[in-house]
């Protein structure tokens, strides 16, 4: 008789006081990855992922291996942030792969990791649109409150599942990009050079999860729709791209620039890679509300969970 | 506060399953002493204190009792304003975390984890009630084979009908193998024949393995057929508690009367008799009879009175009969 057919048996080891959160996080992420979001995931990576770790490539082990010869007029290596456009210019990536200083190595990955800033929003958003809305109406929190998890862990798990979807489009693929950089470059020594890039890489990748997590949290609280919320985060963010582009426009005056998302968390983790902010991005006041904002949104989902875990 | 202490059965005599193999339970799983709790201005629990004996307590109130401020306030969900309380041995406002590790819970309220299977969102309750994952596999199968869900246990929750998911949140209550188990509605929605294989789960749990219950519960038939123990919260307070034999004991020794004649007079000469009467609608009076007396005291009493009995029969001793009574003496007797 299978062991399972003997009936209700009793338990005879003891339970462990390990933290719920890691299985919790667990849970939230691979009952999200359906096939159609890994689609998404693998559009999203195309631009700038895959156009720039296969430029890498050609201008490192292609030149080795095939002979391909970089395109002349080399441009010099990048000091501001948002100095010239992200595209993937052949010159400028040149640049800062064969730059002798840290410094333009480290900018070749802050300019693929802000031109993901779109991605940082959408993936997040499709994914984990319903992350609280859906549990409010299946009443899986109390699944949760009714078990040995704080509110605390379960905010935590929930930051942790959109921060790992974040990753996936931006801290993830730029280590990978790194880790091919190192793998095929030419000079032994770039690795020694780099190996400040991957803590830049990963505190830049926290910052975006922390914007990314709490504004998807939010909007999860407050609307009953998984849909509705994702449309929301993704209408949010080209609108104030739109805000940002015609005030600066109107007003000629570029620091209006930093109510687009893409140049206030691009201009925000430029820092960490070394890169100096061009006067109109660099305000003393930026890092308060690029602090503040998130936390506030957080401190707000957290209220939304105290609620329906007292009248769970 | 009507009040029938167990006298027939020991707890000595509750804390064994009848194979004797388990551990002995504790005598009391959940104390509660001085408990208060107001929302504003409405006193949800009036410095409540009582006992729950071990084995299977049925928690009875109407809406508004104060059952379910008591189930929060013991899982440590929401802080009493005073007293204290204690689940089996842990005191639920120092270490709420631990009692929910060692009790388990079955909302009353539709509650899944989407997108999983039966089996799988039971092995994620286990894991979060700190089973080790392969421990927690297994027991899930056993479990969900136990509650009748074993041909469905790999079938997306979303797809399972009422009485499967009340199977199913049993299921999740019962995989890290609580000592004390509160269940809060657990035949809600069900059909008799679910409903009566639910409640021979429960009744099983209880008997054969050991497990205290909490059976909150609006359906007195259910917690007549499962409990041993019975407690009945009105306003916040208790209204009555006693073993379940002891209870139905109240309503012996009652009797339904019809009387004619003047019924002023009837009810003085029955006090004057040692009697209990009062009326029970606009022409039938509910009297009760003292220990060891019968309806000879009352045809006694109508005599005295120069009433004539015009009928009498006995009241059917029933759960029902003492509840609604403990629930309508707090409304003033209506």
């Amino acid at each position: 008789m299978p062991v399972f057919e003997q009936g209700y048996r009793p338990f005879e080891g003891e339970l462990a006081r390990r933290s719920p959160v890691p299985a919790a996080v667990w849970h939230n992420v691979r009952t999200r990855l359906r096939w159609w979001i890994w689609v998404l995931t693998a559009g999203l990576l195309m631009y700038p992922y895959v156009v720039w770790g296969v430029a890498v490539f050609l201008f490192t082990a292609g030149q080795a291996l095939f002979g391909i010869t970089p395109p002349g007029g080399m441009a010099t290596v990048p000091r501001f942030a948002y100095e010239s456009a992200g595209d993937p210019d052949p010159t400028k990536l040149l640049a800062m792969l064969t730059a002798s200083s840290p410094r333009g190595a480290l900018a070749l990955y802050w300019t693929i990791l802000e031109q993901a800033s779109l991605a940082a929003i959408v993936l997040p958003a499709v994914a984990c649109g319903g992350i609280l809305a859906s549990d409010r109406a299946t009443g899986a929190m109390q699944i949760y409150f009714a078990r040995p998890v704080t509110r605390f862990q379960y905010l935590l798990s929930k930051i942790l599942t959109v921060s790992c979807f974040t990753a996936l489009v931006t801290s993830l693929p730029t280590l990978f990009i790194w880790g091919e950089t190192v793998a095929f470059h030419p000079d032994g020594d770039f690795l020694l050079r780099t190996w400040m890039a991957p803590l830049s890489i990963i505190g830049a990748g926290l910052f975006y999860a922390l914007w990314s997590s709490s504004i998807v949290l939010a909007l999860s609280s407050v609307l009953r729709r998984p849909a509705l919320a994702s449309i929301c985060a993704i209408f949010g963010y080209f609108l104030l791209r739109y805000i940002g582009f015609l005030v600066s426009s109107s007003l000629d005056d570029k620091t209006w620039r930093l109510l687009d998302p893409h140049y206030a968390l691009g201009g925000i983790v430029a820092p960490l890679f070394g890169l100096e902010l061009p006067d109109w991005l660099a305000t003393p006041w930026l890092p308060v509300p690029s602090l503040l904002v998130p936390l506030a949104l957080l401190f707000f989902v957290w209220t939304r969970v105290r609620a329906v875990e007292v009248t769970t | 506060m009507q009040t029938a202490k167990s006298a027939d059965t020991t707890q000595a005599d509750r804390v064994r399953g009848p194979d004797g193999g388990y551990p002995p339970r504790p005598v009391e799983t959940v104390s509660v002493l001085q408990l208060d709790k107001s929302f504003g201005d409405v006193r949800a629990l009036r410095e409540l204190t009582v006992d729950f004996p071990a084995g299977a307590v049925g928690l009875l109130g109407p809406n508004g009792a104060g059952k379910s401020t008591l189930l929060k306030i013991l899982l440590g969900l929401l802080p009493a304003d005073g007293g204290s309380a204690s689940v089996l041995g842990r005191d639920v406002r120092r270490d709420p975390l631990e009692v929910r590790r060692v009790a388990g819970y079955m909302p009353e309220i539709d509650a899944y984890v989407p997108g999983l299977t039966g089996a799988e969102s039971v092995v994620f309750c286990g894991v979060l009630c700190g089973l080790p994952r392969r421990i927690a596999q297994q027991r899930a199968h056993e479990i969900l084979y136990y509650v009748g869900l074993a041909e469905s246990r790999y079938r997306r929750v979303e797809q399972y009908s009422t009485g499967m998911r009340q199977r199913l949140r049993l299921a999740q209550a019962l995989v890290h193998d609580p000592g004390l188990i509160f269940l809060d509605e657990p035949t809600n929605g069900l059909d008799p024949d679910g409903r009566d294989e639910v409640l021979a789960l429960i009744e099983d749990l209880a008997t054969n393995h050991g497990k205290s219950i909490v059976l909150c519960s609006h359906l007195l038939h259910d917690v007549e057929a499962v409990c041993e123990h019975v407690i009945v919260l009105r306003e916040g307070a208790i209204a009555l508690e006693g073993s379940v034999d002891e209870v139905r004991k109240l309503e012996r020794g009652t009797f339904h009367v019809r009387i004619s004649g003047d019924l002023e007079a009837f009810l003085g000469a029955a006090q004057r008799g040692g009697l209990s009467a009062e009326r029970h609608d606009a022409e039938m009076l509910r009297v009760r009879v003292p220990d060891g007396a019968g309806a000879h005291e009352i045809f006694g009493a109508a005599r005295a009175a120069n009433c004539a009995v015009r009928s009498l029969s006995t009241v059917e001793q029933s759960l029902e009969g003492v509840f609604i009574r403990a629930v309508c003496d707090v409304k003033g007797g209506d």
